[in-house]
């Protein structure tokens, strides 16, 4: 009764990332219809037709219920019966004591009905899925229980079409990002959710890897993300001691985000309180090197985050994390 | 799907699936803000007085109630109706709007489950503990009495109502942790801390989201809201019969349980209105309650208004026309008698006031269905105080005629129950997702 391959235990998977309901039932229909079978698909909520486009059947929970659904009734009556009819009936302002007082059982019939189907149901439902209490969850990527939509195909499943044929129907049909040789791991083998969302693919969960220039790939990928993270903290470091820019360092830093945002002026100034992560005092900083407008943030480049997140000691990497180029956008058209 | 342009859409603000999920875990990942603090030790404060006048009724006995020979349903039965009542706006939302398809719903039904849930535990304490001796509450249960093989009455429908309330509880139960598991898994996925992850991911069940257990999970969630709809109705209808199926003038009528039934979701929604304009005011939720969810739920308390108010002109008629002296004593008793400020009261609050929702401008007016909801609220308590206080007061026997006023422990134990209430609420506040966030996701961009 309980279907296996719920556990996603030691399996390797090609996955593709969505971030759109619908492009991700758009490439499951085109994968299907190539022929290529889908083990499942894990999304943050239910994406309708989604269960038809992978060819699964309507649950047949709803018999089950209706069995618990009888057992309840036939237990309210056998109850009331046995209590009040069979072992001890009562005579209370002259009321029928024998099988005609069946209306007086009829609430709690009812009631014990409601009540089997109830939980009957629902303890069906956690045995199938195979949910229990203190069971590890597998999860493909850490994000598909809030933003990202996976589609999830068992590498060890022979396929009508390669596997690099795959990964571009995946790539064509929207997918934002494509993992050739995933396996599910358990979030509480890491809490350092930063990482994760930083980063998904390095390191941070137990890969295996097939040919020798994926590994090679995925060595150099960690070699990076380590020298990155030292990076990073040497930076924050340094950060704590105030003042790290020479002057000379600062009027680069000041020409570069000048010829890339252009002048900025208090006429034009915006209300940049209004982006997610500035403060009124931020706000100040950020006019005090010349940037009022929203315009202006929308123009941001890489290279003119950076030294703006340098000249003021921002959080590295903070402005991209929080969007401000999108927000600015966003608020440019309001 | 074909939207019209002139619907509104349900959720505003341009949000998208991970603003969603930023949103409505900010208060779980947070710490908690001084309001939070300030309305949770008032809460506390009022538990303390639950605490207290309960323990005291305990140890002293049930004479320390005003409950006597002929008004031996006071305080404590009122209380128990109105927050019962309460508790019917919560499984109405979840289930009764999702067999109907309204879509409005989803933002809402999280909090107002979790209300369900708390106002059945406060309705509980009133039954148990005008037993007297409370310690024997479980003899209410189909068990074999102490002293030889007498069983429960099933002819009786305070037994019903043990099945009833039970049930109804429990269900509400599941259906509300069935409808928290994929959200609780979203928290779990974000824990940065070990016992958060450790407790989350225990409630998740190891849930992962995949299509198969989708399709499963909206199954017995479309039969949990089918077999909930009929309980709901049941459970105030058994409620109203206690009343119904005795003699006494003013309780023996049937029009009581359609009457109750739309009371109890009339005060329900008033108490959700409540409660939702308070948290998104203070949990910043406006783009997810937006004004139209307040409208819809404003139209709701003006329909059940009006068939609550059509209930009192009935019932009133009924009586008129019954040719029976009791029955045209009690309703006249009630309209001119010792008890006419709480009747005309009840008459204001209930079928006057929800009237203003005729008016666009009321139905979308925040501040002023805050009044109104309140004014429900009140309205919805001295319905079941008039029903039963002037039934009883004056029966057959006019030497046992008497006038019934609450003691302060009758008095400190309604208010506790607000204590416990909120307690509970603003502990769920601060510990679950007060918005169903997958639920929303799948609706961020329909309209209305």
């Amino acid at each position: 009764m309980v279907d296996k391959s719920i556990i996603l235990d030691d399996k390797k998977f090609t996955l593709g990332i969505f971030d759109d309901p619908d492009k991700l039932l758009h490439s499951v229909e085109t994968l299907k219809d190539k022929g290529v079978k889908i083990f499942d698909c894990f999304t943050p909520f239910p994406v309708h037709h989604l269960d038809k486009a992978l060819g699964y059947n309507r649950s047949n929970l709803t018999i089950g219920a209706f069995l618990c659904g009888f057992l309840g009734a036939l237990s309210g009556f056998t109850l009331a019966y046995a209590m009040n009819v069979a072992d001890w009936p009562m005579i209370i302002g002259g009321k029928p004591n024998d099988i005609t007082m069946f209306t007086s059982f009829i609430p709690v019939i009812f009631e014990l009905t409601i009540l089997f189907t109830a939980f009957g149901m629902v303890f069906m439902f956690f045995a199938r899925s195979r949910m229990f209490h203190g069971i590890k969850e597998d999860i493909l990527d850490v994000k598909q229980t809030d933003d990202r939509m996976v589609l999830a195909i068992d590498n060890s499943v022979e396929q009508t079409i390669s596997s690099t044929e795959i990964m571009t129907t995946l790539k064509e049909a929207g997918a934002i990002d494509v993992k050739g040789n995933e396996v599910a791991f358990n979030t509480s083998h890491s809490m350092d959710r930063g990482a994760f969302i930083e980063d998904t693919t390095i390191g941070t969960r137990s890969k295996t890897t097939n040919t020798a220039e994926e590994i090679v790939e995925e060595v150099t990928e960690e070699v990076e993300a380590k020298v990155e993270q030292e990076i990073k903290e040497i930076e924050s470091s340094v950060k704590k001691s105030k003042n790290t820019l020479s002057e000379e360092e600062k009027s680069a830093r000041l020409s570069t985000i000048k010829h890339v945002l252009g002048e900025g002026s208090i006429e034009n100034k915006d209300d940049l309180k209004k982006i997610s992560g500035v403060g009124p005092k931020y706000e100040s900083t950020l006019n005090g090197i010349g940037i009022y407008s929203f315009e202006q943030v929308s123009k941001m480049t890489p290279e003119a985050i950076k030294a703006v997140e340098e000249i003021t000691n921002y959080f590295p990497g903070r402005i991209e994390r929080d969007d401000w180029i999108g927000q600015a956008k966003k608020l440019m058209t309001k | 799907m074909y939207q019209a342009d002139i619907r509104q859409p349900l959720v505003t603000g341009g949000k998208t699936y991970s603003d969603v999920t930023e949103d409505i875990c900010r208060p779980i990942e947070n710490k908690p803000t001084n309001s939070w603090w300030l309305g949770f030790v008032i809460a506390l404060i009022f538990l303390f007085i639950l605490v207290a006048t309960l323990t005291w009724t305990v140890w002293e006995g049930i004479g320390t109630w005003n409950v006597n020979k002929t008004v031996m349903w006071g305080w404590d039965i009122t209380n128990f109706v109105f927050w019962v009542g309460i508790g019917h706006a919560g499984t109405l939302i979840s289930a009764i709007l999702l067999l109907f398809r309204q879509k409005w719903r989803m933002s809402i039904n999280r909090s107002a489950e979790a209300m369900t849930i708390f106002a059945v535990f406060c309705a509980a304490i009133f039954p148990l503990f005008h037993m007297g001796r409370v310690w024997l509450a479980y003899w209410a249960l189909p068990l074999p009495n102490a002293f030889g093989s007498l069983w429960v009455n099933f002819n009786s429908p305070l037994l019903w109502d043990v099945f009833a309330i039970s049930t109804y509880l429990s269900v509400s139960l599941v259906f509300w942790y069935l409808g928290l598991i994929p959200d609780i898994a979203t928290v779990r996925d974000r824990a940065t801390n070990k016992a958060r992850k450790f407790w989350y991911g225990f409630f998740a069940m190891g849930w992962n989201g995949s299509a198969k257990s989708w399709g499963r999970y909206e199954v017995v969630a479309l039969i949990l809201a089918g077999i909930s709809t009929p309980l709901v109705l049941s459970v105030h209808t058994i409620v109203s019969m206690d009343f119904a199926t005795s003699v006494i003038p003013g309780w023996h009528t049937t029009i009581f349980p359609p009457y109750f039934v739309a009371g109890a979701i009339f005060s329900g929604f008033g108490m959700v209105l409540t409660l939702l304009l308070i948290a998104r005011h203070v949990m910043n939720y406006q783009n997810y309650i937006t004004v139209e969810h307040l409208e819809a739920m404003t139209k709701v308390i003006l329909l059940t208004g009006s068939i609550v108010g059509l209930a009192y002109i009935t019932e009133f008629v009924i009586a008129a026309y019954s040719g029976y002296q009791y029955e045209q004593y009690a309703f006249a008793n009630r309209m001119f008698g010792p008890y006419a400020w709480a009747y005309w009261t009840m008459m204001f609050c209930n079928l006057m006031a929800p009237q203003v929702f005729w008016s666009k401008w009321a139905r979308t007016t925040p501040w002023f269905i805050f009044i109104i909801s309140i004014i429900v609220n009140i309205g919805m308590w001295f319905e079941r105080f008039v029903i039963i206080v002037t039934s009883l007061h004056r029966d057959f026997l006019p030497s046992s005629w008497i006038m019934y006023h609450a003691t302060w422990v009758e008095v400190g134990i309604f208010l506790g129950t607000f204590g416990l209430f909120f307690t509970c609420f603003f502990l769920f506040a601060k510990f679950l997702p007060v918005i169903n966030m997958a639920e929303v996701k799948t609706i961020i961009k329909d309209k209305e």
